[in-house]
């Protein structure tokens, strides 16, 4: 067998040209798929991260059934006791508490619907970036009980400057209506559409006030050192939230907090697999037409080789063994080109500034670091593999079975 | 022109070597066929699901609506605008609405979104909501006091068929307008704008809700093809003397699809340029092979006084009738194939990756069934494209057998 792998390899080199070109063909196909497989999950990096800077926090805890029916009456009865709890945790970087419901925002001649969220201006401007995206204005200042920051659509849709006064218009904890006056303080820009559209922050004690919350507030975001790494995290605030409460909490992380961010992978992979498919069958044609003509050229020495006692069989692998070298030696000149490429924009980062409407719609930065994972690597190194084989079958078929006097007379 | 006889009878000659090029050009054109289509056939079916959710083709608007939009910027139907409108014949469907904005209450729930009358006799053809209740029935003309909301708005508000809702908003001349409404109909038409920000009743509730007068803020048509757009546009300039009105094509309603179409079509060229490489390398390796193995042949060739520029022609000759067969066998098998996907089958890539895949892309609005688009500008952009890959291709080995040295080639023999 180890003879039959020298015999292949030399004579794959016997003709440079050839064995050049296809492994040019195999080295762009594999670059390229990987390329785009490593572009897939950059994007869906920065959709998460995006999720997260901007409103989700690494983990979220709700009254039970908050995440599903979000209304002003499901809150946490008692958060003061759990943020004590909590500050005892010590993955816990960063905690903040908020209130979320829909509700109207009026100015004299304009109209909108908004989620506005109440929040404690400090702490939040550690766990979200909308501190650091003010696109005009101020941020909110701890104590301002009257001022509220707008998404710049939302702040551009009501026509609203910096001073002006808006009407905000919820229904409270006691299902009455309430309304209040506040002052246009800043607009943020986060990227994202459904929260520049949509989402206006108040501070929390005022909203409670307003809302006749009392104590109590929807959710506490809470972030910690690593977003991947939440497994141990995410227990010992399971184990702080039952120790300081009598009511039952749920605590989720980003991704039960939004479980379409997987999705979306799921979702581009599948693009990226039907093109997958058809660049392998590219390769797969190149590789039967090089075996096909490679048995053409040597099918007097095949001959010879049978007729010195080469069984079929040997004869049928030097081809496969061949065609499998050819295209693994492709493959692996093209995922290290592949791991080039994305060490260097994992590192500087892929532009792609000109489609930013579309990508913040999707909740997605402009500016996307690609990686590639393990399984990438070795699916492409595997499917390559599988298809040199394939493509080599019927070749080497029809060399094991040359008769060998016909094969040394061919002209 | 001696040298295309003998060209056509070396491409006989060689029969392996030229079936093998042929069968690669032949299998390049498939390829290049297919993907083009199916991108193509992709980026058609986003657009039309995009514009039948709501928008449409385009829309008519009020001038100043569209930047700012508000119920005081309304606009009265001229009968010749009516008359245009019924007799186009690049129209499929119109219809009549008017848009707004408010709280949504049902018991002690509340939400936002938008409000929007519509007639529902002329939305039937124009959208697609109406295919996708899955409660309940489609509104009625002239009933002021049904409405429709979508799937996840009935799950916030826990609302349900014959339930009561409460709307209130700002009207006609910013007077404050309240009025309840009756859930005759649920729907999920997997637009979350639609299905979770927003109520659907007729022209008269709304007109009743906000005071409004018989006018409309937008019309919106939808026509029978996409590509009647642009003119279409230009015969309906003349409504602008109608009125102060403004005409909003698609592309400036939903702009984020026309951003999303085109970077998915920026990847599907990349792909396909991908796709072109490989197989042109397997272009390239047949017909040099074939080139260094007639060596001998060149050689007595010139040998005999053949010069080399015509060694040159003769190469790049054979090739491009190769090209040219291996085309039409591309397309032989090809088009039958794309064809077949257009109207029939498609490819339903969800159900391969099993339930969960499916719901998925429903969750995304996107039908699971991918169709193949065939246009004429794609055909011919393949064969062009095809051709001109085989002749670049060919290039390199014609340069080198018209460099052939006769002395060797005498040797070798």
């Amino acid at each position: 067998m180890l003879t039959l792998i020298k015999i292949s390899w030399r004579n794959m080199w016997r003709n440079t040209r050839r064995t050049a070109i296809i492994m040019v063909s195999v080295f762009v196909g594999v670059w390229g798929m990987s390329a785009a497989f490593a572009y897939n999950n950059g994007f869906l990096d920065s959709m998460i991260n995006m999720a997260i800077e901007s409103h989700i926090g690494h983990i979220e805890i709700h009254a039970e059934g908050y995440n599903q029916d979000p209304q002003i009456s499901l809150s946490i009865q008692d958060p003061d006791k759990l943020i004590a709890e909590l500050d005892r945790v010590p993955g816990v970087v960063e905690r903040a508490r908020r209130i979320k419901t829909m509700g109207m925002l009026t100015t004299a001649r304009e109209i909108s619907g908004t989620m506005i969220i109440g929040i404690e201006p400090e702490p939040e401007s550690r766990i979200t970036m909308i501190a650091d995206s003010m696109t005009d204005g101020e941020y909110l200042k701890g104590d301002d009980m009257r001022g509220i920051i707008l998404g710049h659509e939302l702040a551009e849709k009501l026509e609203v400057e910096i001073g002006d006064k808006i009407v905000l218009q919820a229904q409270g904890y006691d299902n009455e209506v309430q309304a209040i006056g506040l002052r246009v303080r800043g607009t943020f820009r986060t990227g994202t559409q459904a929260i520049d559209k949509f989402f206006a922050c108040m501070n929390l004690s005022a909203m409670q006030e307003m809302l006749n919350m009392g104590e109590r507030v929807s959710e506490i975001v809470i972030l910690g050192n690593d977003a991947y790494k939440l497994q141990t995290l995410k227990p010992e605030i399971v184990a702080a939230a039952g120790i300081s409460s009598d009511q039952t909490l749920e605590v989720l992380t980003w991704g039960e907090v939004m479980p379409e961010l997987e999705q979306w992978l799921v979702l581009m992979d599948l693009g990226n697999y039907i093109f997958l498919v058809i660049i392998y069958m590219a390769m797969a044609f190149g590789i039967a037409n090089t075996m096909i003509m490679a048995i053409f050229e040597r099918i007097r020495e095949l001959g010879i080789l049978k007729a010195l006692g080469t069984k079929p069989w040997q004869v049928f692998m030097l081809i496969v063994i061949e065609a499998v070298m050819l295209c693994m030696t492709g493959v692996a000149l093209g995922l290290g080109l592949s791991y080039l490429t994305v060490l260097y924009l994992g590192h500087v980062g892929l532009d792609q500034s000109f489609i930013s409407e579309a990508l913040s719609s999707l909740g997605a930065h402009s500016v996307i670091y690609p990686w590639l994972s393990f399984e990438n690597i070795w699916m492409a190194a595997l499917l390559a593999f599988l298809m040199a084989i394939g493509a080599s079958l019927y070749p080497a078929f029809k060399a094991a079975r040359l008769k060998p006097v016909d094969a040394i007379r061919f002209v | 022109m001696v040298f295309l006889k003998i060209a056509w009878r070396d491409i006989w000659r060689y029969k392996l070597r030229s079936g093998l090029t042929i069968a690669a050009v032949a299998f390049a054109t498939f390829l290049v066929l297919f993907s083009a289509t199916f991108s193509r056939g992709g980026h058609e079916q986003m657009i039309v699901s995009g514009i039948k959710m709501q928008h449409g083709h385009l829309q008519i608007h009020r001038t100043g609506h569209f930047d700012d939009p508000s119920v005081d910027k309304s606009f009265s139907l001229d009968p010749r605008l009516i008359e245009l409108l019924n007799t186009d014949p690049a129209i499929a469907a119109w219809g009549e609405r008017i848009r707004s904005e408010g709280q949504i209450s049902h018991q002690n729930r509340t939400s936002i979104g938008s409000l929007m009358g519509i007639k529902p006799s002329m939305e039937i053809d124009l959208t697609v909501i109406d295919d996708r209740m899955s409660r309940g029935d489609f509104l009625k003309d002239g009933d002021t006091i049904s409405a429709m909301i979508g799937e996840d708005m009935a799950k916030n508000l826990h609302a349900d068929i014959g339930d009561e809702l409460i709307i209130s908003t700002m009207g006609y001349d910013h007077l404050p307008a309240d009025k309840i409404f009756k859930i005759v109909g649920i729907y999920k038409v997997n637009s979350p704008d639609l299905d979770r920000n927003a109520v659907i009743m007729s022209l008269a509730g709304i007109r009743s809700l906000l005071y409004m007068p018989e006018e409309l803020t937008e019309v919106s048509v939808l026509l029978n093809e996409s590509r009647d757009l642009k003119h279409f546009m230009q015969r309906l300039e003349i409504i602008k003397s109608y009125g102060s009105l403004e005409i909003i094509p698609w592309q400036e309603l939903i702009p984020d699809l026309v951003q999303f179409v085109a970077w998915d079509a920026a990847f599907g060229f990349i792909y396909l340029g991908f796709v072109v490489i490989i197989v042109a390398c397997g272009v390239l390796m047949t017909i040099l092979m074939s080139v260094l193995e007639r060596f001998k042949e060149f050689g007595i060739m010139k040998a005999l006084g053949t010069r080399p520029v015509w060694i040159f022609r003769l190469v790049m000759a054979e090739s491009i009738i190769m090209a040219l067969i291996g085309a039409a066998i591309g397309f032989a098998t090809g088009l039958p194939v794309c064809l077949g996907f257009v109207e029939r089958w498609g490819i339903d890539p969800a159900s391969m990756g099993g339930e969960e895949m499916v719901e998925t892309y429903a969750k995304f609005g996107i039908d699971t069934v991918m169709h193949t688009k065939v246009e004429s500008w794609v055909v011919l952009a393949t064969l062009a494209g095809v051709i001109i890959i085989t002749v670049i291709m060919a290039f390199f080995p014609a340069m080198r057998a018209a460099k052939t040295s006769p002395v060797e080639a005498i040797r070798y023999i």
